[in-house]
């Protein structure tokens, strides 16, 4: 999806990460923290002013969008995208059924955006 | 005369509505038994992703609550729970205990990142973060080398490199603050709950600061992988 960002800024879309964990804890995974073994946590990248990672620390935003708690021992999210539209309103989502590797590819999301442009919605 | 008898009449009735206001210590343990006990019943352990439509995770989202506004007078109780039969309820005490970061229960925490159960010592690892780095780091990382579990790995390495300051105050307060009738708002169709969060340089985003400029495609990862 981070890839894909080029093509979020052409549609004038916004991607914003949300993690269930501390600034710090995101920071240094993404500076290479490192487990015994040598395996480097693959990170998002924090400082991507393109795509911000925000910190929810108390996951109380992630509990707000009904995903907190729910997966790695219960201090993860479940793996969730929302596409809001400019007047705040949800108008797509993907919600991970199976396992945390379940989410949308990059042009389902695109689509959904794309989609905004041709509905109107009347609410 | 009738003066004096009517500020007195106030200050009574002024200190009767403080007091209704304010539980008691008993109270608040009551609070806190009842909130253990809750949890107990209605949280599932989930092995991986939560089966999707089980709603339980509120349960440990009430829990935290009740327990983050009983503050302190929930240590002891939490401190006997660490010794529960059962590994969720644990699990539970631990992250309530970091948030609270009594460094009176860091004994505590620590035999429990020896506890049987993986999810436990992840907890505990968690929970004991909130300390600060965790140190020696020469006792902690044998440890870490012998542990099977990557995940419980992962936040030993942090526990044990943490190079910020940890900021447990800011955590609960924001669960003090938080409106349980929010959770589970976001759907389609819906407005998207409001929110205002840090990026890890500080810098604050609000969800309100792209109405009218902005789509937004919103992401949740369960973890920084």
């Amino acid at each position: 999806m981070r890839d894909a960002q080029p093509q979020f800024a052409r549609r004038n879309a916004q991607l914003l990460i949300i993690l269930a964990q501390e600034p710090g804890h995101i920071r240094q995974a993404a500076a290479g923290l490192t487990i015994p073994g040598g395996q480097a946590l693959r990170a998002v990248k924090p400082g991507d002013p393109l795509c911000p990672v925000l910190a929810d620390s108390a996951a109380t935003v992630s509990a707000s969008y009904g995903l907190a708690f729910q997966e790695f021992c219960a201090t993860g999210n479940r793996p969730a995208t929302f596409v809001i539209d400019q007047a705040g309103v949800i108008r797509w989502e993907y919600r991970a059924k199976e396992n945390a590797a379940d989410r949308p590819a990059a042009d389902d999301v695109l689509a959904a955006i794309d989609a905004l442009k041709t509905k109107q919605h009347v609410d | 005369m009738k003066r004096l008898a009517g500020i007195f009449i106030l200050s009574v009735a002024s200190a009767a509505v403080v007091f209704a206001q304010e539980p008691s210590t008993g109270d608040r343990e009551q609070e806190v038994h009842k909130a253990l006990a809750t949890f107990e019943r209605n949280w599932k352990q989930p092995r991986g992703l939560m089966p999707f439509g089980d709603l339980s995770w509120k349960a440990r989202m009430e829990a935290i609550s009740v327990l983050i506004k009983a503050d302190k007078t929930a240590v002891p109780a939490l401190l006997a729970a660490l010794k529960s039969e059962k590994a969720s309820t644990r699990g539970l005490a631990a992250q309530v205990l970091g948030l609270i970061a009594d460094k009176n229960t860091q004994p505590a925490l620590l035999s429990l990142l020896k506890d049987r159960d993986n999810c436990v010592r992840m907890l505990a690892a968690q929970a004991l973060s909130q300390f600060g780095r965790l140190e020696p780091a020469e006792q902690y990382r044998p440890m870490v080398e012998k542990e099977q579990s990557w995940l419980v790995q992962a936040h030993m390495s942090f526990a044990l490199q943490r190079d910020d300051a940890p900021n447990p105050k800011a955590i609960r307060q924001a669960i003090l603050e938080y409106d349980l009738a929010s959770m589970d708002t976001a759907a389609v169709s819906k407005p998207a709950p409001e929110f205002q969060l840090p990026d890890t340089s500080g810098k604050v985003y609000r969800l309100s600061d792209f109405r009218g400029k902005k789509v937004v495609a919103l992401v949740f990862l369960a973890a920084d992988l």
